[in-house]
């Protein structure tokens, strides 16, 4: 029988992702002033982040920036064991390393990012962290290096 | 088949919009549609969205416009193609009973990525792909197969279109009566380009709902997509005739879609037909195309 | 609405990488068998729907070249794509176009063919402003969801692994299925790697190379064709917010899926899922998740769904079978997934799913799950 062959394409694509308003004005406020910001939904009262053009419950514009802290309770962690691909670097992130879903001070969704702890015995829901950032701040979210337990106490629950 | 009203329209400008995002952008178009028709987002029961991942540079392009579609709790389809295939869809879904308003959105930001480098990975990967096909060097063959000129590219364009349906309505609106789709032959060895089966099989489906004997005669107005210049001369004679070329483009609207995204195309030529029949009476065709040469084709037919 | 019936169904048999064939051969031959079972031929087919996620094969517009294989030349064809939901949305939509009086014969195929391109860079174009700025993954993701679920539910790692030894023990009575796993317990699956606490290896859903067709008839060429066709008695989509830090406590609540389910049930007229349910065919792509979405399918009270398992309520002889296919986590061509589910469903209430038939199958639940909370509910029953 004939050998199969394989035909072989490489994808080399890229694209120029448009921001809007309120994208810009989150990334103008991280990176100038280290501040984050959330819009708040004048019907629900949910303070969203990311920023976006409606709250997607009540089809209502959002318009009301809310500033949300750079500390927050974590909601959900986990410790990844595999190579996932880092889609800042493209390269797979080394691990193990620990992620959680953080809700933000004053924010009602939460963060999905990277925690400096990765011993799941030190980890818990409701415990309190602190964002890490990076030096030179570049605009981005990755600004934040990531998050760790605040005042070293891993087990110090939310009040 | 039961007319389907189209109660409201709503579209961009296409002008190149690399500043605003794609929900924005798409928030718009919804505004405006929901304005025309006079309705709130309460009153729509379901939405087919349109638009394509390679272009958007997302996967499951639709994610990002959930929210300004209003599918949160919602039911929502999202045909990876042609905005007037995703009306046919949503007409569809409501002569099956299952919603009584539908909204329909197209979106595509031909600025954000290398059309001619993603129209590449539309062609089959073994054999045409590497030969470097794209649409404007596949359009270039199809001119030359009509003894025309290479194409110009198509512009840069931006923007979103969006349309509701329904199956009543309590005012007399330009209603859909007929709709046809259909897709060609894929390798451009096979196909006679100079010719367009696939077309002559959506205009016949259209025609036989819409109960149209005779398109030269019935057809009052016709809006094509026209992404290539050649090909508004081409479609034209598919759907009207060779011999009778000149009379029967005399129909084709002076409204070129050139300049208008691809993937939105065909619903802007919707929305443009229903404008028109809002200010005179009369039988319109709509049409719109996608893929390589016009392989897919979609026709619409509305009444005022 | 009209009444409309599956009469056929198709699948290839499921693997890692089918070499042999082209996605073109790839949906040709999941086409022939439903066409064989549904005993009609291409000619009858008056209009096609197709399911896929272009960029796990770097492809745009595969219909173009892939529709041939669905005999789409000449005819209407149509392309859903919403992520893991296409397959069933795709079912949605193709039972919408057959209901609509204007098609009498609506064939359905979706595919994948994970082994032709680089599933974790399509899965990688997120939002770039957001979601890219994390390497967290399906994984990660689903890790992430399942702790707030095993904190508010208390389910153990060894209740996920049932549902994991399951999926595999089914799977085994199912030639199509992809993962073969003779003697698979639940030790094995806790000893098997951990991937993202505390999902192991086998807790996840593989990824395969297949596809899977439907054929839907109007009334009254189904009862013509068919002696026992699968009716569709309820087709439910609920989409949800784009972000997963949007979701309360996605797996817990699983908004769309419960409400998606009360407004299918409710249209059938089921008060007692798990008593009036034959079969399930759920979109499980984690072993965990399965748990959870007994929950919001009111299978059981919140908080039951580890009780369920170690019941063996959901086992092939329990009360209510979910998934005797195998499942997702045994099977996985992303864009065949749901279309899967809907055809498992159907033989189910046809009669026709062989070794893993379920006894006097009446009434049958599809689901579809995708991006982060997306739902589809489809109901079947025979007459
Ligand atoms: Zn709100």
């Amino acid at each position: 029988m004939t050998e199969l062959l394989r035909v072989s394409h490489t994808m080399t694509l890229s694209w120029r992702y448009g921001t809007s308003w309120y994208f810009a004005e989150f990334i103008r406020a991280l990176r100038d002033e280290r501040r984050l910001l959330g819009l708040r939904c004048p019907v629900c009262r949910r303070v969203y982040l990311p920023p976006r053009v409606v709250c997607g419950n009540c089809y209502a514009e959002l318009s009301e920036w809310v500033e949300v802290k750079d500390s927050g309770t974590v909601r959900a962690f986990t410790i990844v064991h595999i190579p996932i691909v880092d889609p800042t670097s493209g390269q797979p992130r080394p691990t193990p390393y620990g992620m959680a879903l953080i809700q933000l001070d004053g924010a009602d969704t939460t963060l999905n990012h990277y925690l400096a702890e990765n011993n799941p015995a030190k980890l818990r829901i409701g415990m309190r962290v602190q964002a890490v950032w990076r030096e030179e701040r570049r605009g981005t979210l990755s600004d934040i290096v990531h998050f760790a337990a605040m005042n070293n106490q891993t087990m110090n629950d939310e009040q | 088949m039961q007319p389907i009203n189209i109660l409201g329209v709503g579209r961009t400008d296409y002008n190149p919009k690399p500043d605003i995002s794609i929900p924005e952008m798409v928030h718009r178009a919804v505004q405006a549609a929901l304005a025309d028709a006079g309705l709130t987002m309460k009153d729509v029961d379901a939405r087919v969205t349109a638009s394509a991942d390679l272009w958007d540079g997302l996967t499951a392009s639709n994610v990002a416009i959930t929210e300004v579609v209003g599918a949160v709790m919602q039911p929502e389809a999202r045909v990876a193609g042609d905005g007037l295939l995703a009306a046919c869809h949503g007409a569809m879904s409501i002569l099956a009973g299952a919603y009584n308003v539908v909204l329909v959105v197209a979106h595509c930001k031909s600025s954000m990525g290398d059309s001619d480098g993603i129209t590449n990975w539309t062609f089959d990967p073994i054999f045409q792909q590497p030969l470097g096909l794209n649409d404007v060097a596949a359009s270039a063959l199809q001119a030359s197969t009509l003894s025309l000129a290479p194409p110009l590219p198509c512009p840069i364009a931006d923007g979103a279109a969006a349309i509701i349906l329904s199956h009543a309505s309590p005012l007399p609106t330009p209603h859909l009566i007929g709709m046809g789709w259909a897709l060609d032959e894929h390798y451009l060895g096979d196909r006679d380009l100079t010719d367009s089966p696939a077309l002559r099989e959506a205009a016949r489906r259209a025609y036989t709902l819409a109960d149209i004997d005779d398109p030269k005669r019935d057809i009052t107005f016709v809006e094509l997509s026209d992404q290539f210049d050649y090909q508004r001369k081409l479609w034209a004679s598919v759907l009207f005739g060779k011999t009778s070329e000149v009379a029967h483009t005399a129909k084709t609207s002076e409204v070129s879609a050139r300049g208008v995204p691809p993937f939105v195309a065909g619903l802007d030529r919707l929305i443009e037909v229903v404008l028109r029949l809002r200010k005179e009476s009369g039988t319109a065709l709509a049409h719109g195309c996608w893929g390589p040469c016009g392989q897919g084709q979609a026709v619409v037919v509305v009444r005022q | 609405m009209k009444r409309v019936a599956v009469i056929g169904t198709g699948q290839t048999k499921h693997t890692k990488a089918r070499d042999d064939v082209s996605q073109t051969e790839l949906v040709r031959e999941a086409t022939t068998r439903a066409l064989a079972d549904a005993g009609i031929t291409i000619h009858e087919v008056d209009a096609i729907v197709l399911s896929n996620m272009e960029l796990f094969e770097g492809r745009a517009l595969p219909e173009m070249w892939v529709g041939e294989g669905a005999g789409g030349y000449r005819k209407p064809v149509t392309k859903i794509a919403t992520g893991g939901t296409s397959g069933t949305s795709a079912c949605i939509a193709g039972y919408h176009q057959c209901a609509s009086g204007l098609f009498d014969i609506v064939l359905v195929v979706g595919w994948e063919k994970h082994s032709e391109g680089a599933t974790q860079t399509g899965m990688a174009l997120t939002d770039p402003l957001w979601d890219r700025n994390v390497a967290s993954g399906a994984v990660g993701n689903f890790a992430l969801s399942i702790s707030q679920y095993v904190a508010e539910r208390g389910v153990t790692p060894q209740q996920a692994a049932k549902i994991a030894v399951k999926a595999r023990r089914n799977a085994a009575r199912n030639p199509n299925a992809h993962l073969q796993m003779d003697g698979i317990t639940v030790e094995k699956v806790l000893e098997s790697r951990m991937l993202a606490d505390p999902v192991h290896l086998l807790d996840m859903c593989p990824q395969s190379d297949g596809a899977c067709a439907v054929i839907y008839a109007a009334e009254d060429r189904a009862k013509k064709l068919c002696p026992r066709p699968a009716w569709v008695r309820a087709a439910v989509t609920r989409h949800d917010q784009p972000y997963i830090g949007d979701l309360d406590r996605r797996l817990v609540t699983m908004r769309t899926l419960r409400d998606a389910a009360r407004e299918a049930y409710q249209r059938v007229g089921i008060s007692e899922p798990l008593k009036e349910i034959d079969v399930a065919e759920i979109y499980e792509p984690v072993s965990y998740a399965e748990l959870a979405w007994y929950e919001a399918l009111g299978f059981c009270a919140e908080g039951e769904a580890g009780r369920l398992i170690d019941d063996g309520v959901t086992e092939m002889n329990g009360e209510l079978p979910v998934n005797p296919s195998g499942g997702v986590l045994s099977t996985n061509p992303v864009g065949a997934s749901g279309v899967i589910r809907v055809a498992e469903a159907a033989a189910q209430v046809m009669g026709r799913a062989g070794d893993h038939q379920v006894a006097d199958v009446r009434l049958a639940l599809a689901t579809g799950y995708g991006v982060y909370a997306w739902s589809d509910v489809m109901i079947l029953s025979a007459g």
